[in-house]
C-alpha cells in the first residue's frame, strides 16, 4: 500500500514539477527499491533481513564508490555529447545494482542484481563503443553471462527447497549436489573470468569506451570474487572439484601472462594482465585458508583501482594519437615526461613492486596457497616473474624508443587526469600503512 | 461504407469477447466446443475486413486449421471414451496445440501472422489461447504436455532466430512464452493468469509501438525504432523485457515458473528450458540492438506527430510485485 502510494506521489511530483521522463525514471528505479527495502520503520538500523554488510562486501562498496566515480569524472567527453543523460542514468544504474549486489543478505536477489549490472554494462560498450566490432563483443560478453548464470538461477531455487531460506547464513548443500555445485560456480567463474572461459572479457574491454572499461575492470570482475566468497559455505565441501578450478586457473594464469607478451593493443594487455591476477584471487578463495582469502580480497581491491588506472593511462594516449597499438605509440617519455612517471607507478604497482597493497596481497597469497600445496611455488614463481615481464614490456614499449614519424601534434595532458591518475594511486599506495582495514 | 464496417468490426469484437466468456462459464464440453465455433466464426471477419495481399490466404488458413481442430476435439468428446486414460486424449492434445499453435503445428501461425494487422495478431497472440487453454485445464496430463513445451522452446530456438519479418519474430516470441506458460499452467492456475496477464501487457506494447511505427521488418529498426530518444528507449524497455531478463518486468513470471518446477523437481526441464531460452534471448537481443546502439539517425525535420509513451510499468522491476 505504501509502495503504490510512494509511486503516485512520484509521478505526481513529476507531473506538477514538470521534471522530464529521465529524471522520473531514474527515480523510479533508483528510490522505489530502497523504499521497499526500508519499509519505513527503523529496523534497517538495527538488524534486517536484506541488507548486511561485512569487510568484504563493505570494502566492495567502497571501491564502487571510487571507481563509480572516477569513470563518471574520466568521460568527460561524453557528458560532453547528446547522449550524455542517458549515459550518466546509466551509470547510476549500475551504480545501485552494484551496490545492492554487494550489500544484499538474499541469494536470489545476489543473482537479481548480478544479472542485472549486465544490462547497463551492455549498453554502455554497445552504445558507447568506438568500432563496429562492438556488437561481437557485446553478444560476447551477453550470452557467456547469460549462459553461466542461467543455471545458476535454477541452483538458486534448489537450494531454497533444501534449506526452505535463501539467506546466505543459513545455507547447507548436501556433499553430493555435484551438479547444483557446478551451477553455482561456473557462472560466478564465467564473471570471474577464469583462464577458458575468459574470451568475453579482452573483446569487451578492446571495445568498450573509456568509463566502461574501467568499470568493467574495475569493479565487474570483482563480482565473481565476492560471490566465491558469499558461498564459500558451499563450495568448501566440494573440496575435490574445487582442485580442478584451481589447477586451471594456476595454469590459466601463466597462460595469460604469456598470451600478455603477444598482444599489440594496449588495452589486451591490461585485459590479459587481469586474468591473470583473477586468476590468482580464484585460487587464493577456493583453498579455504584465512590468509589467502585476506591475500584476495586485498588483490581485488589493488587490482580494481590498478587496473582501472592503466586503463585511463592507455586512454589518454589513444585520445591524443588515434591508435592503441604498441607500435604506434612510442617514445612518450620525450613528450610526456610526467606522465610517462605514472605510466612507470601504475605498471610497477602491477607488477606488484614494494610500496604497493598489490604487494602485500600477493605475500599473502603466496603463503596461504604454499600452505596448500608446496608444488604451487613453482606456478607462482612463474606467474611474479611473467607479471613483472609484461608490465615492463607495456612501460617500455610506451615509453621508450623513437617516436613515431607520423605523428605530428599532441595535445598537453590535462589537469584532470593528472588528478583522476593520482586518485587511483592514492588508495593502492596508502592503504598499505592501513592494512587491517581488510581483516 | 466505411462506419458501417466499424459498425461491423465492433460487433464481431463483441461476440468475440463473449465468446470467451461463454468458455469460461461453460459447465460441459459441448458448451465449450460451441464457443470454440462462435470465436472462430467472429475472428474470420475480423481479418478479412481490411483487405490485404495476404489476408485472404490468412482468413482462409486460420478457418480451415481451427475448424479441423475443432471438429477433432468434438469427435473426441462426444466418442463417449474414457477421455482421462485413451488413445483419444492425444487427439485430443493435438487438436489443442493445433489451435495455439504450438510445435508440432506452428507453421500456420507464423505464415498466418505475416498477413495481418498488428493488432489483430495481438489478439491472435494473446486472446485466443484462452479458449484451448481453458480446455487443456481439464487434461492434465503432464509429461506430454512438459514434453511438448520443451519441444517448442528448442523450435523457437533453431528456428526463431533466422527470421526476419517482425511478425514472425513475434510469432515465434509467443510460441517461446506459450510453452512456458503451459508448464506454469500444470504447476499453478495462479501464476499462469499471472504470466498470461504479464504476456499479454508486453506483447500489447510492442504489437502497439509497432503498429504506431509500421514496422515490418527487422531492417526497419534501424530507422523506424529509433525516431526519437524516447522511442529508443521504449523499444529498449519492451523487448528486453519479453527476452526476460532481470531487471524487467519479464523475468519475473519466468522466474516463478521455474522456481514452481524446481519445487515439483523437474530438474532437467528446467535446464532445458533455460538454455533454451538463453538461445532464445538472442532473437529479442538483435531485434533491440538497433536501439542499444544509441546514435540518432533521423532526420531533423520531421517529427514525429504522436508522442509515444513510455511503458513504465514494464520498468517495474520484479522486486516491486516480489515485496510488496
Amino acid at each position: 500500500m505504501l509502495a503504490i502510494s510512494f509511486t503516485f506521489f512520484v509521478l505526481f511530483f513529476c507531473l506538477v514539477m514538470g521534471i522530464k521522463w529521465f529524471i522520473l525514471l531514474s527515480l523510479m528505479m533508483m528510490f522505489y527499491p530502497f523504499f521497499h527495502f526500508l519499509n519505513f520503520n527503523l529496523s534497517l538500523f538495527s538488524k534486517n533481513l536484506y541488507i548486511s554488510l561485512d569487510f568484504f562486501s563493505f570494502l566492495m562498496i567502497i571501491l564502487t564508490f571510487w571507481i563509480v566515480f572516477l569513470s563518471i569524472l574520466s568521460s568527460m567527453n561524453i557528458l560532453m555529447s547528446s547522449f550524455s543523460k542517458l549515459f550518466l542514468i546509466l551509470f547510476y544504474f549500475l551504480f545501485f545494482f552494484l551496490y545492492m549486489f554487494f550489500s544484499v543478505s538474499n541469494f536470489f536477489f545476489f543473482f537479481f542484481f548480478f544479472e542485472a549490472t549486465l544490462i547497463p554494462t551492455l549498453f554502455i560498450i554497445v552504445g558507447w563503443g568506438n568500432k563496429v566490432e562492438r556488437i561481437k563483443s557485446g553478444y560476447y560478453l551477453f550470452f557467456y553471462t547469460l549462459f553461466g548464470s542461467m543455471p545458476m538461477l535454477m541452483s538458486i531455487f534448489f537450494l531454497k527447497e533444501m534449506n526452505f531460506s535463501l539467506i546466505f547464513f543459513f545455507f547447507n548443500l548436501k556433499s553430493t549436489y555435484y551438479l547444483m555445485y557446478m551451477f553455482l560456480v561456473i557462472s560466478l567463474l564465467i564473471k570471474m573470468p577464469m583462464f577458458l572461459v575468459h574470451s568475453w572479457l579482452p573483446k569487451a574491454h578492446v571495445e568498450a569506451p573509456l568509463s566502461g572499461s574501467m568499470i568493467l575492470a574495475g569493479v565487474l570482475l570483482k563480482m565473481g570474487g565476492y560471490g566465491l566468497f558469499r558461498l564459500m559455505n558451499l563450495f568448501k565441501k566440494f573440496s575435490n572439484l574445487n582442485s580442478i578450478w584451481i589447477y586451471i586457473s594456476l595454469w590459466g594464469g601463466i597462460l595469460s601472462s604469456f598470451i600478455c607478451l603477444r598482444q599489440v593493443d594496449l588495452k589486451s594487455i591490461i585485459a590479459f594482465s587481469s586474468v591473470s591476477h583473477m586468476s590468482l584471487v580464484i585460487v587464493g578463495i577456493l583453498i579455504f585458508c584465512y590468509s589467502s582469502l585476506i591475500g584476495s580480497l586485498m588483490l581485488m581491491v589493488s587490482h580494481g583501482l590498478c587496473s582501472s588506472g592503466l586503463f585511463f593511462l592507455a586512454n589518454i594516449l589513444y585520445e591524443r594519437s588515434g591508435s592503441r597499438s604498441i607500435f604506434l605509440n612510442k617514445g612518450l617519455m620525450s613528450m610526456f615526461p610526467s606522465l610517462s612517471i605514472w605510466w612507470f607507478i601504475f605498471c610497477a604497482f602491477n607488477m606488484a613492486c614494494p610500496p604497493s597493497l598489490n604487494l602485500i596481497s600477493e605475500i599473502f597469497l603466496m603463503n596461504g596457497l604454499i600452505s596448500w600445496s608446496f608444488l604451487f611455488v613453482f606456478f607462482l614463481m612463474f606467474i611474479s616473474f611473467l607479471g613483472g615481464v609484461y608490465n615492463l614490456f607495456l612501460f617500455s614499449f610506451c615509453n621508450h624508443g623513437s617516436m613515431y614519424s607520423s605523428i605530428f601534434f599532441f595535445n598537453s595532458c590535462y589537469l584532470i587526469e593528472y588528478f583522476i591518475l593520482y586518485m587511483h594511486f592514492f588508495p593502492i599506495f596508502f592503504f598499505f600503512m592501513k592494512l587491517f582495514f581488510f581483516f | 461504407m466505411k462506419n458501417s464496417f466499424y459498425m461491423q468490426s465492433g460487433l464481431f469484437f463483441f461476440s468475440l469477447m463473449s465468446s470467451i466468456i461463454i468458455c469460461l462459464s461453460s459447465n460441459s464440453f459441448l458448451s465449450m466446443w460451441m464457443s470454440m465455433e462462435i470465436n472462430l466464426f467472429s475472428m474470420i471477419p475480423l481479418i478479412s475486413i481490411n483487405q490485404k495481399i495476404f489476408s485472404e490466404k490468412s482468413t482462409m488458413m486460420y478457418f480451415l486449421i481451427q475448424g479441423i481442430s475443432s471438429s477433432i476435439i468434438i469427435i473426441t468428446i462426444i466418442s463417449n471414451i474414457k477421455l482421462t486414460k485413451s488413445i483419444m486424449l492425444i487427439f485430443i492434445f493435438m487438436a489443442i496445440f493445433m489451435k495455439l499453435g504450438l510445435s508440432p503445428f506452428h507453421f500456420w501461425m507464423i505464415s498466418m501472422i505475416e498477413g495481418i494487422k498488428w493488432n489483430l495478431a495481438f489478439i491472435i497472440m494473446t486472446v485466443q489461447k484462452i479458449i484451448p487453454i481453458c480446455i487443456l485445464m481439464f487434461f492434465i496430463h503432464q509429461k506430454m504436455i512438459i514434453f511438448m513445451c520443451l519441444m517448442n522452446s528448442m523450435i523457437v530456438a533453431l528456428s526463431g532466430v533466422t527470421m526476419y519479418s517482425m511478425r514472425k519474430l513475434m510469432g515465434f516470441s509467443s510460441i517461446n512464452h506459450l510453452s512456458l506458460m503451459l508448464i506454469s499452467m500444470i504447476l499453478s492456475k495462479k501464476i499462469f493468469k499471472m504470466y498470461f496477464l504479464i504476456y499479454s501487457l508486453m506483447t500489447l506494447s510492442a504489437t502497439k509501438s509497432m503498429q504506431l511505427m509500421n514496422m515490418n521488418f527487422l531492417s526497419q529498426t534501424m530507422t523506424i525504432f529509433k525516431m526519437s530518444k524516447i522511442n529508443n528507449l521504449n523499444n529498449l524497455i519492451i523487448f528486453l523485457s519479453m527476452a526476460g531478463i532481470p531487471p524487467f518486468l519479464g523475468f519475473m513470471p519466468k522466474m516463478i515458473t521455474i522456481m514452481l518446477m524446481m519445487k515439483s523437481n523437474m530438474i532437467f526441464s528446467v535446464l532445458v528450458i533455460l538454455l533454451l531460452n538463453t538461445i532464445t534471448t538472442f532473437l529479442y537481443l538483435r531485434i533491440s540492438l538497433n536501439n542499444i546502439l544509441m546514435n540518432l539517425n533521423f532526420k531533423k525535420t520531421f517529427k514525429v506527430k504522436k508522442k509515444t509513451k513510455l511503458p513504465l510499468y514494464l520498468l517495474f522491476s520484479p522486486l516491486y510485485l516480489l515485496m510488496s
